[in-house]
């Protein structure tokens, strides 16, 4: 090959592009052929051609070259699958925990973000979302929100006096949860959703609407907007527009005709405000102004640039302007995407959800998917010390560290992608039973979800990569020699090493167990204080009180159908009233004698039998009474807490004073005649409020309630529906129990309180399963001791108790550490229940107990085995 | 056993011929001198893989050199079966053009 000069040296992007295309497979000879070759050619043709050449060979060899490393990187990856494979076949227990555990925590996690997403999206549908708000009026002392519902006026005097504000839009709900006849030709049905709207509303909100003019739908009287669903239930065509339908809406009798003049899409589940029917704001009969709290929803658009704050903060000035001074509610503005997570605490058109559970399930989503990747971490970081023997003779064949490195990380990813697919099954398999819990219709949508997806992906990954890092970095540090020279070797030489990964192991089991403690001490607060929701004593009979809406065909001949209704041995009393408890709401201002302020307080109009019938008792004074003329006027009764308010050294003290109501405009003077007990009329997060009960006329009345005695109920009920069909043919009897309507105001809190705890078990049972996969390995890495041990006479009991002891110090030590978090925790969620539990010590001990005994039946279950196997077995072991 | 093609069957003859200095860049001179065969520097290494896989050659590193740039030599030999394959296909030869009668057109 003639003289060969040292310092020719072939291009280096060329030669480096060359090592690159042959790295994965020894490239030495190649390389150094194509040194040699080029080496050759520059001699004899000069190096300007040699460099051409040597790039040309390149492009020329790079399929084949490709062919080769594509061909030998498969045959790695073949070898490193098959080994994962069989990794896995052989602690199938293992894998099955590992993989199971990471699987259940990423399920958990994704259904709760499902939930927390679907609450987050409601009522941001509208274009307008962000610069809509509510108008909330506060009654209380401190100036708080406190109302869903608002005054006719407040909202359009708004408009026209605030620039800022372009539209004001009310909505009025009829009645207070009671149903409205609507009849099309001879059906008739009781609809729930009928809602008077001012005009502007499809300028404000965004219902697309199919048929009809949103402009002018809902200008001109009697008009109506339905949606599809009511359109496909009454009419034949989709397109009923220009048909009518007969509407009473007073429950008077009046049946009055709408024109249909708009149908709009169905309304989505995430809105605030559901509706069916809408009609013309200037259709209702009576009165359609004034400042008192009605059953009107008001909404303002805002102008973009406008500083709601700001707005807010003048309100209160303005107000007097129209309602004289002192008013004695506050306006207040909420925007509209908060209307669902901070629902007012009266009069929401929909059950709201809350923020605090928001706030509460992220945490326990985010505990969960820690506790499932603190055992996917322990047991991989466990388990791969065994693997030491195949590290060192991967060496020794000529593994590269770089290539272990990859064979570790990668078989960790692949579990835990393994673990995601199994969560993404679950999830779709658990949905359901969610949907069912929570009454919502929650589904994954992957393809609109795919941050979702993504997010998942990214954590299995993130798990893998951090549970795969361990084994990685250290078992591909080890000497072959060392990792080779039998597992007792590789063993001590781990032994210091390990000691800092053992280390870790148990600060992260006792977290774990920390949290689990701390979920168990949480559900059982919850529990505790849910079941005392649901046998509190509401201050009335609420199992016994049986309660119908009332219609004019009853108003007019009450006389008669009272006396046919308590013919009935088991019917003892009925009484009228406008609201009834669980539906209450409305308030009113009032002066008291020896005030200096007037007070909004929540009015409670009632007949002379309402004590009697929900069994309310007097705690001074008395009653309101047939016998004195002056009561079905001039007479009020205030409750036990209105009492403490006003500040009386005793309820007598109350007796005669003067008091004033304003209401509709009109004023009603007359003086207290009597103090009642306090009894319930809102849920149990509010509290009692302070409430006036006066006698009024019957025009005013709503509900009609009768107190039945628990004897053979169904014929009570019998005898109500025939009854109500004689004096009543025009409106079905449509009764409810009123204890079922108080469970419903509490229905969030119960199916929330469910689903936590369904979840804390599913966190507990993770918990459980790590804890078993650690109980096992010990066991297993410790078998020729306890064989010893055994020969040398242990019992089995106190090998069990060997082997029990250290995590008997672990749960204990996480109880430590739980205790304080929890008493933190639930004393925050308590305190917005006016009416609560204690916490108490026992629930942190019976909290502790249960943990102890989960784990130590879990532990047990391993170590008994092990402590009861045959010495020989064991000490042949390895 | 199958029969080698044409190629394999140069590629064996020639490290057959080369003996002790079988490697890459002389494997590809003497094919292009004697058969005409232009292989690229890297891509002899294919067919010669196949023959090893095939059984019919080895290989073994050899000693770096400085104009490989510090690089070894894969050096390939012949083994038992490869040389039983070419004796069969010798003889196969021998066979088929064994008393060939006058060509006719």
């Amino acid at each position: 090959m003639g003289k060969l000069s040292r310092n020719i040296h072939s291009p280096k992007i060329a030669r480096w592009l060359l090592e690159r295309i042959v790295a994965m497979q020894d490239y030495s000879p190649i390389v150094g052929d194509f040194e040699e070759a080029y080496c050759y050619m520059a001699e004899s043709e000069g190096r300007y051609r040699a460099t051409a050449w040597y790039w040309g060979q390149i492009f020329r060899s790079l399929p084949g070259l490709i062919y080769q490393s594509i061909f030998w990187s498969i045959m790695m990856f073949k070898n490193y699958l098959k080994i994962a494979v069989r990794n896995l076949l052989r602690n199938k227990g293992y894998s099955a925990i590992n993989i199971f555990g990471l699987a259940i925590g990423m399920a958990c996690c994704t259904l709760i973000f499902l939930y927390i997403q679907d609450e987050l999206s409601y009522d941001r549908f509208h274009e307008k979302t962000a610069q809509i708000y509510r108008l909330t009026p506060g009654t209380n002392k401190d100036n708080q929100p406190t109302n869903a519902n608002g005054s006719f006026s407040a909202a359009p005097t708004m408009a026209k006096d605030f620039p800022e504000v372009l539209h004001a839009v009310r909505f009025r709900k009829m009645g207070w949860g009671e149903k409205r006849v609507i009849a099309h030709e001879d059906q008739r049905f009781y609809e729930e959703g009928f809602f008077f709207a001012d005009s502007n509303v499809f300028e404000v909100f965004t219902y697309p609407m199919i048929y009809g003019d949103p402009r002018t739908a809902l200008k001109q009287p009697f008009s109506l907007v339905i949606t599809e669903a009511v359109a496909a239930k009454y009419f034949d065509t989709p397109n009923p527009l220009g048909k009518s339908l007969k509407i009473d809406p007073y429950n008077d009798g009046d049946f009055q005709e709408y024109q249909i003049t708009g149908v709009i899409k169905n309304l989505p589940a995430n809105a605030h405000l559901q509706f069916d029917f809408l009609a013309a704001f200037d259709s209702q009969k009576g009165r359609k102004t004034g400042w008192g709290l009605d059953a009107v929803y008001s909404y303002v658009l805002l102008h973009p640039d406008a500083d709601a704050q700001a707005l807010e903060a003048r309100l209160y000035e303005w107000q007097e302007t129209y309602m004289g001074e002192d008013p004695w509610f506050t306006l207040h503005l909420q925007p509209l995407a908060d209307a669902r997570l901070y629902p007012m605490p009266r009069g929401e058109p929909t059950p709201g959800g809350s923020i605090e559970y928001i706030y509460i399930f992220s945490a326990i989503a985010v505990f969960i998917l820690l506790i499932a990747c603190i055992n996917f971490m322990n047991l991989s970081t466990a388990r791969s010390s065994r693997r030491a023997r195949e590290v060192g003779i991967r060496k020794v064949m000529g593994a590269f560290r770089r290539q272990l490195i990859k064979q570790f990380l990668g078989e960790a990813i692949l579990l835990s992608l393994a673990g995601v697919l199994l969560a993404f099954l679950l999830v779709e398999l658990l949905l359901p039973y969610l949907n069912d819990i929570l009454d919502k219709r929650l589904a994954i949508e992957y393809w609109e979800n795919l941050e979702l997806v993504a997010g998942m992906l990214g954590l299995g990954l993130m798990t893998g990569i951090l549970a795969g890092s361990y084994p990685a970095l250290f078992l591909s540090s080890f000497q072959p020699i060392n990792a080779l020279r039998g597992s007792a070797a590789s063993k001590e030489r781990g032994g210091e090493s390990f000691l800092s990964a053992a280390g870790l192991r148990k600060v992260l089991v006792v977290c774990q167990f920390a949290i689990s403690v701390m979920l168990i001490i949480c559900t059982t607060v919850v529990y505790n204080q849910m079941s005392l929701v649901r046998s509190k004593n509401l201050g009335f009979d609420r199992e016994l009180i049986v309660v119908a809406p009332v219609n004019n065909e009853i108003r007019q001949n009450y006389g008669a159908f009272k006396q046919e209704i308590l013919n009935h041995p088991d019917i003892s009393y009925l009484s009228m009233t406008e609201q009834v408890p669980a539906k209450a709401g409305n308030g009113a201002g009032y002066r008291v004698e020896g005030q200096e302020h007037g007070m909004g307080l929540t009015r409670f109009f009632v007949d002379h039998d309402f004590a009697e019938t929900y069994g309310v008792e007097m705690l001074a004074g008395r009653d309101f009474d047939e016998a004195f003329a002056t009561d079905s006027a001039q007479a009020f009764i205030i409750n036990e807490t209105l009492w403490q308010r006003l500040g009386w050294a005793s309820p007598e003290e109350a007796i005669g004073k003067g008091i004033s109501m304003s209401h509709s405009g009109n004023t009603y003077e007359g003086n207290i005649i009597g103090v009642m007990k306090d009894f319930h009329l809102f849920s149990f997060r509010d509290g009692l409020s302070e409430v006036v009960l006066n006698i009024m006329p019957m025009a005013k009345m709503n509900f009609i309630s009768f107190r039945i005695q628990p004897r053979e109920i169904s014929q009570s009920i019998a005898h109500l529906q025939s009854n109500w069909q004689h004096f009543s043919p025009s409106y079905p009897f449509d009764y409810y129990f009123l204890d079922e309507d108080f469970a419903r105001l509490h229905q969030a809190d119960e199916r929330l309180g469910k689903t936590f705890r369904y979840f804390a078990f599913l966190a507990i049972f993770v918990a459980c399963l790590g804890l078993l996969g650690l109980a096992a390995f010990t066991a297993e890495q410790r078998t020729r001791e306890i064989g010893i041990r055994k020969v040398l006479g242990a019992s089995v009991g106190s090998i069990v108790l060997l082997l029990s002891k250290e995590f008997t110090r672990w749960v204990i030590l996480s109880n430590l550490i739980a205790w304080p978090l929890a008493y933190l925790a639930m004393s925050q969620w308590l305190k917005d229940f006016a009416f609560r539990i204690e916490l108490g010590v026992d629930v942190f001990l019976i909290s502790a107990a249960i943990a102890f005994i989960v784990a130590l039946a879990t532990v047990s279950l391993q170590t008994i085995k092990a402590a009861l196997s045959n010495p020989i077995d064991s000490l042949r072991y390895e | 056993m199958d029969i080698i093609t044409r190629t394999e069957e140069l590629i064996l003859l020639t490290v057959w011929r080369l003996r002790d200095n079988a490697y890459g860049i002389t494997i590809r001179k003497h094919l292009k001198d004697a058969a005409g065969l232009d292989y690229s520097i890297g891509g002899i290494y294919v067919p010669l893989d196949r023959l090893v896989r095939k059984g019919l050659l080895t290989s073994y590193q050899g000693n770096p050199t400085p104009q490989r740039g510090g690089m070894s030599k894969r050096f390939y030999k012949l083994t038992p079966d490869g040389i039983d394959a070419l004796e069969r296909i010798r003889t196969l030869n021998t066979i088929m053009w064994d008393n060939l009668p006058e060509p006719s057109f």
